[in-house]
């Protein structure tokens, strides 16, 4: 009986032990590797597990930049139209035709208020305000949840424009939040972008207007808003890891079908090696299929390849990658400000979250060069993502020092808005030929 | 006989509706909670709002995973909501499966200003937080930031030389990370600049072998 006793206690000390070391077995190391950026031959150094797919959590937002920069180019400016025709002496109906501009919220809203009210524009009361398809309104675009949350799908246009219209009558329509407005214009004065002091609006209808609907007259004055250049909307979408940015980027882009197309051509990869259902990163079971998790996969080394590429993209158009990802310590509003030490001015990196992941992806500036890199990270939830984190730290700032330290860049913090100096509106006939 | 079974059928119905009423209320009550941690994570104002005036949810119920709503909107970086769950006087020292606190949750997310938020409200600042190494919640911040590190230190000053499993203190981890605003804070503080970790190296050798040489400068002066 003692015996048996023992054989009891033994087993009961080896199953805890068991399980501690599994409990914190569940935070790995699922892949690591990076490539100097003055490799010759290209060569991607890692692990063993560096060509084997797993959860890229929100670094699948670089993937995107990379994908929407290849297709738009950096300087790409969303134009969006507005229809004007008068009514009566102050007032006029509006027909906004869309551009599929994917940060169109608040901001861009209250500029295009503050445009409306500029003096030789002067449309500050509006009788009919339609939109058509590609008009995509979501107030709370660069803002919580939809930052962090599920970016809201539409299987139908007449889902998706009822939500616009909901929006434009809720939100657009109604009295400008002066605390916001303010803190706005102060941003929009610091990039050139002047706005009116008080700006209003008023709308008496709203409706959906399909663009095969929509004609104009002989006495419609169409109106260009050109979005701030996409560099600076994908700047803005690492910084905050925006999802509803990065998902309307994807799926204007074409969706899975074309982005399969673009990684063959692009990368020269399968889906064996980077398989995607979302631009964010996010859990796509929302839309799929709510009892089983779908996220974004790649393999490390396919991480490395998408940021050596989008470097050299943007390097021919004279721009860095810290102008579309976030700079350690320096970028306040982004995923990476409170990276310090080391990393902060030498570290340029987008960030990733999911149930099953923690990631990190980026280059780091030191005295021997500049270095790619990827980590992913395997966790079982949520509350092992801080554990991750300070591996995956070591990792990177093992990587920095083992390279002479860090070498800051040169960075001055930019501020991504949704629009900038040459955003203001302009007559559609002067504005043929100008460049964005 | 018929009636001690008719009596036995109508308790039997009688108790599966009551299993099946508790069952519901359970369901019911963890989807609310669930509901209240995916809003205060995602900062959604609205729902959060909305989630706070029902009296039916325990604010300072875990999930599955032991996460409480003040965890979530830490790891959301929603200081706001941190602030609200805080005037409705939530727990916390709640520890999730990890064996973090809200506090934890918050600095090794580098949510700051909610670690800022916490500590000023009383968190508990002498903690081990998750991770093999076991390090403290000084060493993070150390590595890091300096601002919370000196946060912490002023709360209590008697962590400054706790070490880690690897016999690592927050000084050593400010130097290998770079942090020397941290390691001048820290050697303020009097910091142990004797102090060898496991593999028998002071901060001055962590410093030399990672290339940190303001710590090295810093570190020697202060011999």
């Amino acid at each position: 009986m003692v015996n048996s006793f023992k054989k009891k206690m033994l087993y009961v000390t080896l199953g805890s032990l068991l399980a501690a070391s599994s409990a914190s077995a569940k935070v790995y190391v699922n892949s690591i590797c990076h490539m100097k950026a003055n490799s010759e031959g290209r060569i991607i150094e890692g692990d063993k597990s560096k060509g084997e797919k797993f959860p890229l959590a929100s670094i699948s937002k670089v993937v995107t930049a990379l994908w929407a920069v290849e297709k738009l180019g950096p300087d790409y400016r969303y134009a969006t139209k507005l229809h004007v025709n008068r009514v009566s002496n102050d007032s006029y109906d509006v027909h906004i035709e869309g551009s599929r501009d994917p940060i169109f919220g608040r901001n861009a809203s209250y500029f295009l208020i503050s445009e409306l009210n500029r003096a030789g524009v002067d449309v500050k009361k509006i009788e009919n305000l339609t939109f058509d398809e590609n008009f995509l309104l979501d107030w709370l675009a660069e803002e919580k949840p939809r930052i962090g949350g599920d970016t809201p799908y539409y299987d139908t246009i007449e889902k998706q424009a009822d939500a616009v219209r909901r929006s434009l009558l809720a939100d657009f329509a109604t009295p400008i939040r002066k605390d916001m407005y303010a803190a706005l214009k102060q941003k929009a004065d610091k990039i050139g972008a002047t706005m009116e002091s008080d700006p209003t609006i008023s709308v008496r209808r709203v409706e959906f207007k399909p663009k095969s609907q929509f004609t104009k007259t002989a006495d419609t004055t169409t109106l260009v808003y050109r979005s701030a250049p996409l560099r600076t909307i994908l700047k803005r979408m690492n910084n905050q890891s925006n999802n509803y940015i990065a998902d309307h980027l994807y799926w204007n882009l074409g969706g899975t079908t074309e982005f399969n197309r673009f990684i063959k051509s692009s990368l020269s990869v399968g889906t064996d090696e980077i398989e995607f259902h979302l631009g964010s990163g996010n859990n796509a079971n929302y839309i799929y299929n709510p009892n089983t998790d779908i996220y974004n996969e790649a393999t490390c080394e396919t991480m490395i390849k998408v940021l050596y590429k989008l470097d050299k993209l943007l390097e021919k158009s004279g721009y860095q990658l810290s102008e579309v990802m976030a700079v350690a310590g320096v970028d306040k509003s982004s995923t990476v400000a409170g990276y310090g030490g080391n990393f902060a001015g030498a570290t340029v990196a987008k960030t990733g979250s999911v149930n099953k992941a923690k990631t990190l992806t980026g280059t780091v500036s030191t005295k021997n060069g500049v270095i790619y890199f990827a980590v992913l990270m395997h966790t079982d939830n949520r509350t092992e993502w801080g554990s991750a984190s300070a591996t995956i730290k070591e990792k990177v700032n093992g990587l920095i020092t083992s390279n002479g330290g860090p070498k800051k860049i040169q960075y001055d913090e930019l501020l991504p808005l949704p629009f900038d100096a040459n955003s203001k509106l302009t007559n559609a006939a002067a504005a043929v030929g100008s460049k964005g | 006989m018929k009636i001690y079974l008719k009596v036995l059928s109508i308790l039997a119905l009688l108790s599966s509706t009551c299993l099946a009423k508790t069952s519901m209320e359970k369901n019911t009550s963890a989807a609310k909670v669930k509901a209240v941690l995916e809003a205060a994570e995602t900062g959604d104002a609205t729902k959060f709002n909305a989630l706070l005036k029902d009296k039916t949810i325990d604010l300072n119920a875990q999930d599955e995973t032991g996460m409480t709503p003040l965890m979530s909107a830490a790891l959301g970086g929603n200081v706001d909501m941190i602030k609200k769950l805080l005037a409705k006087k939530v727990k916390l020292e709640i520890k999730n499966q990890a064996g973090d606190t809200a506090l934890a949750v918050a600095l090794t997310n580098d949510q700051l200003d909610s670690a800022k938020t916490l500590i000023n409200a009383g968190a508990n600042v002498d903690l081990i937080v998750a991770g093999d190494n076991q390090d403290t919640l000084l060493m993070r911040a150390a590595s890091n930031n300096a601002d919370i590190t000196g946060l912490i230190l002023k709360k209590n000053k008697s962590l400054l030389n706790k070490t880690n499993k690897l016999g690592e203190t927050a000084l050593m981890q400010s130097v290998r990370f770079g942090n020397n605003d941290s390691v001048k804070m820290l050697l303020k503080a009097g910091a142990d600049t004797q102090a060898k970790n496991k593999e028998g190296l002071s901060a001055l050798d962590i410093a030399k072998k990672s290339g940190n040489e303001e710590a090295v400068k810093l570190l020697s002066t202060k011999k």
